[in-house]
């Protein structure tokens, strides 16, 4: 994997997550959401976690934190109940990066088990989760 | 590139001969929660004329699988183990241990984007051990599979 691809990774979760969920959501990394979100919204970001180096390889494992904002609280439920359930799955997925066709695995190790943040100034509530996952460019 | 795979799809679709020796059914243990591949080698160290280092030859190896199975009382599967274990202790027989048929895939290769498996069937030998445990835990016991001879390769795919 080169830089790009390193940095395409958190692109690729979210492009992923949008097709698993049908598209019914707007998925973003958290650098690209603004105020005029005010749809159904999942953002992802990574966040800390240890990881596993190898020589000539790049790391292994990045942690994403994920956060469904849904139109109702049952609705985000069910929605990290259908992330949560890619845990122990060896994802393959077709992206597109400037005309280039590419192929990435998604292997979700692990996830914390989702909970429910509110938000009192934009009165919404959403559910968060942090997934360990392998994304990895294979082609 | 780097093409990383996990554990189940190393190997996977264990299953044992829950039919007759004639008419085999061959059904998943699918329940495992960890199988690995375990061979042992024999060696023998040498020393030879003129050096001090010691050298080691292969001189012989076993192959069988360990696991650990989560009891899942619909799989046939498991359920034919557990009978072994009846067996055993109702009536004192072992030989039900022995010539126990398996199948399973292990990882060949890619081909074209698509991972490859070859389909063996073998006898083993079957050691059970670490049935039950803590009273809040799932139901499981560990396996010990020892390939009798060499596997039949049955198909590639």
């Amino acid at each position: 994997m080169n830089s790009n691809d390193i940095k395409n990774k958190n692109l690729v979760l979210c492009d992923f997550i949008s097709d698993l969920t049908n598209n019914k959501y707007k998925v973003k990394p958290e650098y690209s959401t603004s105020n005029k979100d005010n749809e159904k919204v999942i953002v992802i970001q990574e966040q800390s976690g240890e990881k596993v180096v190898f020589f000539d390889n790049p790391s292994l494992y990045n942690y994403y934190n994920v956060e469904i904002f849904a139109n109702s609280i049952q609705e985000a439920k069910d929605t990290s109940v259908e992330i949560g359930n890619l845990i122990g799955k060896n994802k393959y997925y077709n992206w597109v990066d400037n005309k280039e066709n590419q192929k990435w695995q998604i292997m979700v190790k692990q996830f914390s088990n989702p909970r429910t943040i509110a938000y009192e100034d934009i009165r919404r509530v959403s559910y968060t989760m942090t997934l360990q996952v392998i994304i990895n460019r294979i082609a | 590139m780097n093409w990383f795979i996990n554990n189940r799809e190393l190997i996977k679709n264990l299953a044992i001969n829950t039919g007759t020796t004639l008419n085999p059914t061959y059904t998943k243990i699918c329940t495992t929660s960890e199988v690995e591949v375990a061979t042992d080698l024999e060696t023998k160290d040498f020393y030879v004329f003129c050096d001090a280092l010691k050298r080691q030859i292969v001189t012989g190896a076993s192959v069988g699988l360990n696991g650990t199975l989560k009891i899942d009382v619909n799989n046939d599967g498991d359920i034919a183990l557990l009978d072994k274990v009846h067996t055993l202790i109702g009536e004192g027989e072992i030989s039900q241990f022995t010539n126990v048929e398996i199948e399973f895939d292990l990882l060949s290769g890619v081909n074209n984007g698509v991972l490859e498996y070859t389909t063996y069937r073998a006898s083993a030998t079957l050691s059970l051990s670490d049935i039950g445990g803590n009273a809040e835990d799932e139901g499981e016991m560990s396996f010990e599979l020892t390939l009798i001879g060499t596997a039949t390769e049955v198909a590639s795919a």
